[in-house]
């Protein structure tokens, strides 16, 4: 040994180094050997270069060739034209939000410093995201494995769009629900009807934006690429996805860093009621309502608006062909207008109550619901002619078997497919359910909150293991009522090769977000109502409107309180949504994923047969251990992933509860002679979110590229199918378990058990801040992870096709060492992230040692 | 600088010397020190001229509390810690002061009160000082603080400070959910024994009530008496409280203390 030391003079860490390198090129040499490979018949197909010329040359606007029918090409002008006029429809209402009464210097004095703090968020955030978008621009310009440029062009460029959409949805909502807030407030001295117009137009505002840009990015992408368009809509879905994944993490973790940080020093330390202006943290905790709930709701929204459209152009394109990538783009249409009529039909009377606010928001998503599948019916029976492609039905109704699926398919019109149609009334009817779901389990009015607040009485502990059996109970049955319509969707094609099924579900998720516009600007509506009470309780002069008129400040603040409570349960509602739809879009692009593994190369999917995505989607079973492996490892993912982003809030919290205590010493902060420094808390929670957000990012972008290379595709397969799963159970658990302890909460809060203070009051509110970072950082970022993790596998699999270590079709000796080499650095890409996720702050150091 | 006697009064009693003004004060109790009081604050201003007894030797009280060398007042001189209340003449207190936890004062002063307007019924009392249980008892505010104050009844005092608390009760006779009482319960129970005629003027509900959300239990105020009289402190309207006090009840209504 001591030979050995003096043969090689190195440091031990520089030995350790030494010895990981040489294990890596020793695991090479093995990989290299041919050997290696476990023969799992994966169709040996043609290098994926070739295949671009098989598609055919590129046609920039091929839609307006002899290929499309004149009609087509209405439709689609039309459908660009209602995307343009739902974003003239937003301008509008944007208008009427800011020419609204601003309230006293003091509200617009906090106002500001709640807006400013969420600019500084925002561009905190695209100064970091900015350069890593732009490096996934080239990653995936340089990655395209086809032949045609403009493909590669289309790739990359949709992507860096997608993700720009996506951005200016999150920023331009929040900057606008950062406005209207203090509208909402000013207008609450006025009239409850005023005050809640203002405050749903201006969720209206981001609702129609995601709207307008996601129809308008679909359509323009297909009309400049026609049928050619599969790469890049998968860029452009991946771009908005990707950035609403940034979004909702660093969002979720500012935003309950902020509150619970808030409510550690505020509430729990001194004794201080919510929104005090004494407290430092109180400012940081408004912005994080805007950069949560409003620009990462907003984006998160924006992104599955993106992938189920992206989903179901794709397999519309290799089912149906025009139709049926022109048909979903039509119904997305169709929706616009139905958001655009029906979110203006809500209003509320000069002295209403959060009943009847809550009743007309209700009423106006029904008379969107109803206008749009109105619409698409309509539009399904005119446009929907098939003949050739599916069976065809008999000629008269009467002479039909309704035991035949295709008897429900066209009603004795020949030639007539309404399923497409139908599919998106079960995604109409999905989106009803699910939120009447996660309403039952989350509201107050039902029984699920009420029994959390009951075993509040016998104090915390009790109260935390019903919030859990009630989470538990909430995610089976939203699970069952998602299965229940993908089996629908499944029904409704019975009888058709799978690919048609896939596109079943697709269309289901199209209908499921086809009111993207109301369910936005109700979930808007939440924070805006929030911070506008905020406002009114930092920022109102009750002496001095008690002297103007008699009973005006009591008023006020009743209609604030009503307005909060309106916002928190349509904010509540619009996650079961959010959520459903991730798994819906998922498990249409799952089909896209067998496909393009049946083909070996996504510029082929448009060539596969029935037959080969039968064989391979027989492969893909838990029988193969491969599968089974990366099932288990998919079904982890997002348990490493929420536990990443719990342990980033308490990291966060932890810095601001110091900061908030040092400016607590301050005697002139107690008597309120002297305004606490809230920038410094800002910057706090800005800087320790955009820290954390990198750890859970890479692990979403490098696990199924991790996976894919160093196991196959296959595993990669029943990765994507454990993570989905296990994701989706997750996510809902934590929403609605959160959800319904601070529900239980605010129930207690309005006097029952004793009401504020008591000690079932105190066992509440240890169940609402164990529920915080559940309900609004990691049970919300698992959407967006379920479709970024479904985006790079799709975009990635053509690589992963050719060079992973199990089966690359790549028959060179070095195909196996690109594999390691990749997995290998994504690898310590992860472990970096895991390693960065469990270190204690500064703070956290210096305090605990 | 002006020197005030303050008298504090709930959880324990001191008689205090201070150049602080009442608010300044109370919130230097609640917040203003590292002994910070946990929770509410409770004190009269004491008007040291209408003491006719040198029991605190307050005669050279301007000497012994003198402002700091850099000229900043002295917060508090504590010039007794025990049997405070008994020794203070009833006309020498002033306004009382009601602190949050978080150093909101609330200021109330005497009332006149009209012993004629009592109802017959249950009271819920929550004694202060110098003893601290909580009483349902069948006497009015006048008449208990005379039993509780008369020599002849074994179980007095020479003087006592009491709130008189709500006893809101629901349709099915049990109390209003919105109470923050810790038994809830029991308290009915001894209602219910009290009206069912025992005999005893009061019934012990609690030897050491911990009252959660102590303002938001507060009926018709605050009381000081002795054999001699009664002292009456009366407690805002709740609408009062939301508008013209909108912090201070905002403060004691959310306060988890």
């Amino acid at each position: 040994m001591k030979y050995f030391r003096k043969l090689f003079p190195l440091s031990g860490k520089a030995r350790r180094n030494y010895l990981i390198a040489m294990l890596f090129v020793f695991a090479a040499g093995y990989f290299w050997q041919p050997g290696f490979s476990q023969n799992q018949s994966v169709p040996q197909t043609a290098p994926a270069v070739q295949t671009a010329e098989s598609v055919g040359h590129f046609v920039a606007f091929s839609v307006f060739t002899d290929k499309f029918a004149p009609m087509e090409r209405i439709a689609l002008i039309t459908v660009l034209l209602i995307a343009i006029a739902g974003l003239l429809y937003a301008v509008m209402l944007a208008k009427q939000v800011l020419a609204a009464d601003q309230g006293t210097k003091k509200m617009q004095e906090i106002a500001a410093a709640v807006r400013e703090g969420s600019n500084a968020y925002l561009g905190a955030q695209f100064k970091k995201v900015g350069p890593l978008i732009v490096i996934i621009t080239l990653i995936l310009f340089l990655t395209y494995s086809g032949s045609v440029d403009a493909f590669r062009w289309g790739r990359a460029a949709s992507f860096l769009v997608g993700a720009l959409f996506s951005w200016t949805v999150g920023f331009v909502g929040m900057r606008l629900a950062t406005n209207g807030n203090l509208r909402v407030a000013a207008a609450a001295t006025r009239s409850y009807g005023e005050a809640m117009q203002i405050g749903y137009r201006t969720g209206t505002v981001t609702g129609m934006l995601t709207d307008g840009l996601g129809l308008l990015g679909g359509t323009i992408i297909f009309l400049i690429f026609g049928e050619q368009a599969y790469e890049a809509l998968l860029g452009f879905g991946f771009g908005g996805t990707l950035l609403a994944l940034f979004m909702r993490v660093g969002g979720g973790i500012y935003t309950k860093a902020a509150d619970v940080g808030a409510d550690l020093v505020g509430k729990i330390e001194k004794d201080i009621p919510e929104d005090d202006p004494r407290n430092a943290a109180t400012i940081a905790d408004n912005v994080g309502d805007n950069v949560g709930d409003c620009a990462g709701m907003a984006a998160d929204i924006f992104e599955s608006y993106e992938v189920t459209i992206v989903a179901a152009m794709i397999l519309g394109m290799a089912t149906f062909g025009h139709k049926g990538v022109i048909f979903p783009l039509l119904v997305r249409g169709i929706g616009v207008l139905g958001s655009i009529i029906s979110t203006y039909t809500v209003k509320a009377g000069k002295d209403d109550t959060s009943d009847t606010a809550l009743k007309s928001v209700h009423r106006g998503f029904w008379i969107g619901s109803a206008i749009s599948v109105f619409g698409f019916i309509v539009l399904g029976f005119f446009y929907l002619r098939f003949p050739g492609i599916l069976k065809d039905a008999p000629a008269t109704f009467w002479g039909m078997n309704p035991m035949d699926p295709s008897f429900w398919a066209n009603f004795g019109f020949p030639g007539l497919d309404m399923r497409p149609a139908i599919a998106c009334f079960i995604g109409v009817v999905l989106a009803i359910v699910l939120n009447k779901v996660t309403s039952y389990y989350t509201h107050t009015g039902h029984n699920p909150v009420k029994s959390l607040a009951k075993a509040c009485q016998t104090g915390h502990a009790t109260n935390i293991i019903q919030g859990f059996a009630v989470g538990y109970e909430s995610t089976v049955v939203t699970i069952l009522v998602i299965a229940a319509s993908i089996m629908l969707s499944v029904l409704v094609y019975a009888g058709t090769p799978p690919l048609f099924v896939a596109y079943g579900v697709a269309m289901t998720g199209i209908g499921m977000l086809t009111l993207t516009g109301n369910t936005i600007s109700m979930d808007v509506f939440g924070p805006v109502a929030d911070n506008a009470n905020g406002i009114g309780e930092m920022g109102y002069e009750p002496v001095e409107m008690e002297k103007q008129e008699p009973g005006s400040y009591k008023r006020a603040r009743q209609i604030l309180a009503d307005l909060d409570a309106v916002g928190n349960t349509t904010k509540a509602e619009t996650k079961g949504i959010a959520i459903g739809s991730a798994v819906i879009a998922a498990v249409s692009l799952f089909s896209s994923f067998i496909a393009v593994i049946a083909v070996g190369s996504e510029d082929k999917i448009t060539e596969m047969t029935i037959a080969q995505y039968a064989i391979e989607a027989g492969k893909l079973t838990v029988a193969n251990p491969m599968v089974f492996i990366g099932f288990l490892i998919g079904g982890a993912v997002p348990f490493l992933f929420s536990s990443m982003l719990i342990r980033a809030v308490g990291r966060a919290a932890f810095d601001i509860v110091k900061e908030c205590r040092i400016q607590f010493r301050d005697p002139q902060i107690w008597d309120g002679s002297k305004k606490p420094n809230y920038g410094r808390v800002v910057d706090i929670c800005t800087n320790t979110a955009q820290k954390e957000l990198i750890g859970p990012g890479f692990l979403a972008i490098m696990a199924p590229i991790l996976v894919g290379f160093l196991l196959g595709p296959y595993a990669l397969g029943g990765f994507l199918a454990g993570m989905i799963l296990v994701g989706q159970l997750l996510a809902v658990f934590m929403s609605n378990a959160g959800g319904a302890w601070d529900n239980a909460k605010k129930m207690i809060e309005d006097g029952i058990y004793g009401g504020k203070g008591s000690d079932a009051h105190k066992a509440a509110v240890t169940g609402d801040t164990v529920g915080d970072p559940l309900k609004d950082t990691a049970g919300p970022a698992i959407n967006p992870l379920i479709k970024v993790m479904n985006m790079v596998s799709l975009l990635t699999l053509g690589l992963i096709l050719q060079y992973n270590l199990i089966t690359p079709s790549v028959q060179e000796g070095s195909a196996r060492l690109v594999g390691l080499l990749v997995a290998a650095v994504c690898a310590i890409a992860i472990g970096w992230a895991v390693w960065q996720s469990k270190r204690e702050s500064a703070a956290q150091e210096a305090e605990l040692g | 600088m002006q020197l005030h006697l303050y008298m504090l009064c709930y959880r324990f009693e001191a008689l205090v010397a201070s150049h602080l003004e009442p608010e300044a004060f109370g919130r230097y109790m609640a917040v203003g020190t590292q002994k910070n009081t946990r929770g509410n604050v409770l004190f009269f201003e004491i008007d040291g001229k209408k003491l006719h007894n040198d029991y605190f030797h307050l005669s050279d009280i301007e000497e012994r509390c003198v402002p700091h060398p850099d000229g900043s007042p002295k917060r508090s001189k504590y010039i007794s810690i025990y049997r405070v209340l008994e020794h203070l003449d009833l006309n020498a207190f002033e306004k009382l002061y009601l602190g949050t936890a978080d150093g909101r004062v609330l200021t109330l002063e005497a009332s006149p009160y009209d012993a004629k307007e009592e109802r017959r019924g249950a009271n819920l009392y929550d004694e202060l000082c110098p003893v601290s249980p909580m009483v349902v008892s069948a006497l009015p505010p006048a008449s208990f603080a005379t039993f509780m104050t008369d020599p002849k009844n074994p179980v007095s005092v020479p003087r006592i400070f009491f709130a008189d608390m709500l006893l809101d009760r629901d349709e099915s006779g049990r109390l209003a959910g919105y109470l923050p009482y810790s038994d809830p319960l029991h308290i009915i129970d001894c209602v219910k024994e009290l009206e069912q005629g025992s005999g005893k003027p009061s019934k012990t509900v609690s030897r050491t009530p911990l009252v959660h959300g102590f303002f938001r239990t507060i009926r018709r105020g605050f009381f000081v008496g002795d054999p001699s009289g009664i002292k009456f402190y009366r407690f805002p309207e709740r609408r009062e409280l939301e508008v013209q006090y909108a912090k201070w009840w905002r403060s004691a209504s959310e306060s988890l203390s």
